[in-house]
């Protein structure tokens, strides 16, 4: 064989190269072998030990908790807190979040891009920081607002009590609002504009088409929508927290949580966390079969530009209308937060007397408390972002490419994680791991565990979406050229995949920097996260450095979100 | 070294057979086409030799060392190939130089980062993309692509290069231009090239030998002249380009000389050469075969002969002509030359060339494919 290039180098003899035997499968074997084990490990073993729990634990089988649980009246009462404060957010998003969505996907009202924002502002603020801000202004006597309208008409006390269930319902349905808006805008572009511009030649006006046509159509992915939203206000234990316990207003998750007071029942809690796992895999069965519904929108037909509707005069009090919602969702909040960190005395109103940067210097310089908690946060986050992400890749890529027979298993247990509240997820792993001798109950592990598993849905969904835009045969032209499986990965597939994993390290990132039911049932003195130390200064009513380091969490946020975007947006031109 | 030795290569998809027990010999240096339709197996039969996919009966053998088998397949880093994907699968991300050095890069023992930019210099000048090599791939034209993707499985020397339809990307003068170049390329590194193609004028031009599949079944492996002369069956036949096909009556066979003297249904007599190992008895059914470009359009001739055919259809297009024409219930496609004045219901005699047609097994569908293009 005359050789295209010249003499000097004699590649191996082939009947060397072929000595080298399905080595690459070897590695690929192993490396996403382990990486489903893994998954296996992190999902099932909490789950298991908590229906064990719930079953008597390991001395005895035994129906007797759940009986226990079924005949106590509290439960009743917690019960139908959760279920009305769902609901109630469920209306709250719906009214709220439809139209919005439909003002920003299909008319000209000003400023799409600030709405959109403002849109994903609300959904990356911590819930327990909502109700924090939340307690500051309408709490009973000292709530900026009910002091606001004592001085201005001079009535005894404010009309505002945010330590009540419509107040509950208000806070939680802000952070959850963002999927109603999200989903419904989506299904709102996906619809075939044939079919309303059908029905326009037709003559039929425009009222009617969005009420007949348009809206019958979206309905399925807003129904799914609102089953998600249900789903998160059931658990959403930071705003139950705040606002419930201090005047025993008890939900689901919160009596979870009193449960491991001491001294722990961990027969009811692991009994009652049973019963929210059902209601949320319920309802996320039911939204599965929502959204499978939603073909008959985009079939047989180009999905894309709709013609917008011109609001006219309606323009202005439309716009008021969103942002008089964000304000109540992301204006007051924020600012409340912002101004009461910058405040010696949080009682002492806004003079100029009164503005320091001392809360700042507080947390940041001298309590070694708030630093080692910073600290913990960030390495827990980062970890579990990372960690989460590549975990995901491989587990998306065993679902995607490699289809193994168990590939349906693999793939309903990475998603299992989604129907396990944060305070069930806990319940699971302080059962799981506090038998074991390995010191890692009580330390970060434990937390990052937690994390990792309750975030590997993300990192999955997240590596999916990357990896379906990559077309196989780019990994086959690696392979024949003479790279292993291995090599293919890191040198093609995981750089391809580059921008979709960033999205989801982001993603992961910042929910586990504003989590707290996981953080709370988990930590000991010295694991602490930044989450767990604002909920404790909360209680013990330092809002000001509690305001200082909401705000060092909301900046922390915004920070990475804005540098990940960034990321994405500079990077090489995907396939 | 590049000889391929195929036996009983089957893959099974569900309840459907992809490739059925195929068996094929590709020499070394030879350019070998896989054609066939969609869904006759040939890409999959690719794959296989690729080592991408695993057979579930079958061996592949490559200069005598199995590679491929239901037990075991040599993963595609390791069986010495190289590969152009339809698509050119080009990394995005790499410029045209890391990906072309990419295979230079993975060979042990290592190469010096010296020889490597030589041999990558070199065989981008080779494939006329000298000084492309910072370049991106989103920055080239197809064509270019193309060429970055053949550089890119020269360049590692491998024994057998497999071409996933390459060219079926490229606008028509551009694929005419590539063809070429292909071919070239082929002959002078003498590397075994496997082709697959749908495109039967590709497979023609460039090919040592054609492998006909249909239906995961190897039809017929010749050299292409033999193939369009004398295809293995009239599905072969109706493949490689338009065919007529008449049926007719044995009045007698010769067993020397493999004709038969048949009697056309709408009455012409000829003595034509019969299929190879098809002997038919004398007043048996057969189907004869004859190619557009071999019958030919006159006036009657002698006043008493009958123009028994009436012209339904003239299509112009450009270069040649093609009339349809009916005979008693027969309708026939015949090729003339572009400057021919037949209009629609005039009646013409029709010579058509013995030498040229070829007698097959009645079939139980004797129209010919009226969705072949005509070019």
């Amino acid at each position: 064989m005359t050789a295209v290039m010249t003499d000097d180098q004699t590649p191996s003899p082939p009947a060397e190269r072929r000595a080298r035997r399905g080595r690459g499968s070897v590695s690929a074997k192993l490396v996403l072998g382990s990486a489903a084990a893994v998954l296996v490990v992190l999902v099932v073993y909490p789950l298991f030990w908590l229906v064990l729990g719930s079953l008597g634990g390991t001395d005895t089988f035994t129906f007797s908790n759940y009986l226990r649980v079924v005949s106590d009246p509290g439960l009743y009462d917690a019960l139908i807190n959760t279920l009305l404060i769902a609901a109630g957010s469920c209306v709250i998003s719906l009214v709220a979040g439809v139209p919005i969505a439909w003002l920003i996907s299909r008319t000209n009202i000003p400023g799409k891009g600030l709405l959109r924002m403002l849109t994903s502002v609300s959904f990356m603020i911590p819930g327990f920081l909502s109700a924090l801000a939340y307690v500051m202004l309408m709490a009973p006597n000292n709530g900026w607002l009910n002091r606001l309208v004592v001085s201005v008409t001079g009535a005894e006390r404010g009309p505002f009590n945010i330590y009540s269930l419509p107040g509950i319902t208000m806070v939680t349905s802000f952070g959850v609002m963002a999927y109603v808006v999200m989903l419904t805008s989506a299904a709102l572009d996906s619809v075939d504009s044939g079919l309303e511009q059908s029905a326009r030649i037709l003559g039929a006006s425009r009222w009617k088409i969005l009420m007949g046509i348009t809206l019958p159509l979206v309905t399925p992915a807003l129904l799914a929508s609102a089953l998600l939203v249900f789903v998160q206000s059931l658990a959403l234990f930071g705003s139950h927290a705040i606002l419930g316990l201090p005047v025993q207003i008890y939900t689901l998750p919160t009596r979870i949580y009193s449960l491991f007071a001491f001294p722990p029942d961990y027969g009811a809690a692991t009994a009652l966390s049973m019963m929210l796992v059902l209601l949320t895999v319920g309802c996320l069965y039911l939204q599965r079969r929502m959204l499978a519904r939603r073909s008959y929108i985009t079939t047989g037909g180009k999905a894309g530009v709709h013609e917008t509707h011109d609001l006219g005069r309606l323009k202005w009090p439309a716009l008021i209308g969103c942002h008089a919602f964000f304000a109540l969702a992301v204006y007051f909040p924020v600012c409340v937060l912002l101004l009461t960190s910058l405040m010696a005395a949080q009682g002492s109103g806004l003079t100029l007397d009164n503005f320091t940067f001392d809360n700042y210097v507080a947390v940041l310089f001298e309590s070694s408390l708030t630093q080692r908690a910073a600290t913990n946060s960030l390495i827990v986050a980062g970890s579990a972002a990372t960690l989460g992400v590549l975990l995901g890749a491989l587990i998306a890529y065993i679902n995607f490419r490699v289809k193994p027979r168990g590939a349906k298993i693999l793939d309903y247990l990475a998603t299992i994680p989604l129907g396990l509240p944060g305070i069930v997820l806990a319940v699971g792993l302080v059962l799981a791991w506090i038998r074991l001798p390995v010191a890692v109950y009580g330390t970060l592990a434990i937390l990052l565990i937690a994390y990792l598993t309750r975030y590997i849905p993300l990192g999955v969904r997240s590596a999916d979406s990357a990896l379906r835009q990559i077309d196989p045969s780019l990994e086959e032209a690696g392979r024949i050229s003479g790279g292993s499986w291995l090599r293919s990965m890191v040198e093609i597939t995981l750089p391809l995949m580059k921008g979709g994993l960033v999205a989801g390290w982001s993603l992961i990132f910042v929910q586990a920097i504003g989590e707290l039911a996981v953080a709370i049932m988990l930590f000991t003195v010295g694991t602490e996260t930044i989450a767990v130390v604002i909920y404790q200064r909360s209680e013990e009513g330092h809002f000001e450095e509690v305001a200082a380091l909401s705000m060092i969490v909301l900046i922390a946020t915004a920070l990475i979100l804005g540098l990940t975007r960034r990321l994405t947006r500079a990077s090489v031109t995907r396939f | 070294m590049g000889t391929i030795e195929i036996t009983g290569l089957t893959k099974n998809y569900g309840d459907v057979r992809v490739v059925d027990a195929l068996d094929l010999s590709i020499a070394d240096g030879q350019f070998v086409t896989l054609l066939g339709p969609s869904g006759c197996g040939k890409t999959t039969t690719l794959r296989m030799m690729a080592g991408f996919i695993s057979p579930d009966e079958g061996t592949i053998t490559v200069d005598g060392a199995v590679l491929s088998s239901p037990d075991h397949v040599v993963s595609p880093e390791n069986r010495g190939m190289g590969m152009v994907f339809q698509n050119y699968a080009l990394w995005p991300h790499k410029s045209v130089f890391q990906n072309v050095a990419y295979g230079l890069r993975m060979q042990r023992p290592k190469l010096g980062r010296e020889d490597i930019r030589d041999r990558v210099a070199t065989i981008l000048d080779t494939v006329g993309l000298a000084g492309y090599g910072d370049r991106f791939p989103g920055q080239l034209s197809g064509g270019q692509q193309q060429r970055v993707a053949l550089a890119r499985s020269l360049v590692t020397e491998p024994s057998i290069l497999l071409l996933d339809e390459p060219l079926s990307n490229l606008d028509a003068k551009l694929r005419d231009k590539m063809r070429d170049e292909v071919q070239e390329i082929q002959r002078r590194t003498n590397i075994t090239f496997v082709y697959v193609t749908h495109d039967q004028t590709e497979a023609m031009s460039m090919s040592d030998r054609i492998a006909v599949m249909r239906a995961g079944v190897l039809e017929q492996y010749a050299p292409p002249r033999q193939v369009y002369f004398r295809p293995a069956s009239v599905a072969v036949a109706d493949f490689m380009g338009l065919i007529n096909l008449i049926p007719a009556r044995v009045e007698s066979y010769d067993r020397p000389t493999a004709t038969a003297e048949v009697e056309l249904d709408f009455g012409a007599r000829l003595e034509v050469p019969t299929a190879d190992g098809f002997e038919p008895a004398a007043g048996e059914q057969v189907t004869v075969a004859v190619r557009p470009e071999s019958i030919a359009i006159r006036s009657a001739s002698a006043t008493n002969e009958d123009p028994v055919a009436e012209v339904s259809r003239v299509m112009m297009l450009g270069h040649l002509c093609y009339c349809v024409l009916h005979v008693g219930e027969v309708e026939l496609r015949v090729q003339t030359d572009n400057h021919v004045d037949l209009d629609r219901g005039d009646r013409v005699c029709l010579d058509i060339d013995p030498r040229r047609a070829c007698a097959f097994p009645a079939s139980t569908t004797s129209e010919p494919s009226q969705t072949k293009e005509l070019v």
